[in-house]
């Protein structure tokens, strides 16, 4: 690899050079993440009980970056997905900083979503993610503070209902501030690193 | 060489198989758990020598099987159900996570990753008959990914 590597001719490391500090200079006057990042960047508060029953409140979470997932368990690709990938995103981190990172799945879907069924559901994909669950006017309260779309879409019997739904996460830096809005097209890698570059302010 | 030859004997064997059938390869479903009712099947289905429609799914584990598709617009997640999807001759149809997938409903149990979930897929042909293929898919873990990730 060494070998292979050395008898590049030596303008090709300039022009990857050059390439790169187009790519920075690009990423420098967006702001410096990859994720779309809120102008306002507000202090966003939540306070829900989670599947394990203890009231959670956004203030204990300072000195974290935290990732909130607005989704359902009977989703059948986009919020596994998600969850998935934020999970590999973590994993890419050194453990220190993984530590620092909180994962919340809030429940769009409280009648369906039972406790029991959001902690095994949050367990499958991290055992430090944690899953949060109001009631139908607190889920409703809480999305329209943080801008997340959701509706019910009727099914062919009245159990089998969807929703329809915002598929980005949210991110609120360690001072609790809403910064970052992550689309599910963002790569795993540039995900790491606007978490990184977070956690390092 | 040999792969050549291989791949030759290959061709032959699919050429000599393909009239009147489809093929389904990859069929994978996702682990679902206890009170989760819902999950999905995905698969690919190659076309054979004429125009197909897949127009139905049925299972034993489940109450309804139905094809969704799932789109996302303006970050929306949005699913819906869809007739049919309609097969080109040789053409390859990718059932995936984003994209269109086999909704199972009203799960009788739960699905361990690991096990198997047996589907009869129907397609239509151009003159309207109906052909039935029958898929055993593998149950994956609930935590992967599209592109195969965590299998
Ligand atoms: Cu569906």
């Amino acid at each position: 690899m060494k070998a292979a590597r050395g008898r590049r001719p030596w303008w090709s490391r300039c022009l990857a050079g050059l390439g790169l500090a187009v790519a920075l200079a690009g990423h420098a006057a967006a702001g410096g993440f990859h994720a779309r990042e809120l102008p306002d960047a507000a202090e966003q508060p939540f306070r829900l009980h989670d599947a394990h029953g203890a009231l959670r409140t956004s203030t204990e979470f300072r000195g974290r970056v935290v990732l909130l997932f607005f989704g359902f368990t009977h989703c059948p690709d986009v919020c596994p997905t998600e969850l998935a990938r934020l999970a590999e995103a973590i994993d890419l981190l050194p453990p220190d900083q993984a530590r620092q990172v909180e994962v919340a799945f809030i429940t769009l879907d409280p009648q369906r979503d039972s406790p029991q069924l959001l902690r095994s559901y949050v367990a499958a994909f991290s055992p430090d993610f944690i899953a949060l669950r109001g009631s139908e006017e607190e889920t409703a309260a809480l999305a329209k503070a943080f801008r997340v779309f959701y509706r019910r879409v009727a099914g062919s019997a009245p159990g089998r209902y969807t929703l329809e739904h915002s598929a980005y996460v949210h991110v609120l830096d360690k001072r609790g501030r809403l910064r970052l809005r992550i689309p599910g097209s963002l790569a795993i890698e540039q995900v790491a690193e606007d978490l990184r570059r977070l956690l390092a302010e | 060489m040999n792969r050549h030859l291989i791949a030759l004997a290959w061709g032959i064997a699919v050429a000599c198989t393909a009239r009147g059938e489809v093929t389904v390869s990859e069929a994978w479903v996702r682990a679902s758990l206890p009170q989760q009712a819902v999950t999905g099947a995905y698969m690919k289905i190659t076309g054979d020598d004429e125009r197909l429609r897949l127009v139905g799914v049925t299972t034993p584990v489940a109450g309804v099987a139905e094809i969704h598709e799932m789109r996302i617009e303006n970050d929306i997640a949005r699913m819906g159900r869809v007739d049919g999807i309609a097969i080109a001759p040789g053409e390859v149809l990718e059932l995936r996570p984003g994209g269109y997938h086999v909704m199972l409903m009203d799960l009788h149990q739960p699905l361990p990753a690991g096990s198997e979930v047996v589907l009869e897929l129907a397609f239509e042909g151009a003159g309207g008959a109906i052909h039935r293929v029958p898929v055993t898919a593998t149950v994956r873990p609930l935590n992967t990914r599209a592109g195969g990730h965590h299998q």
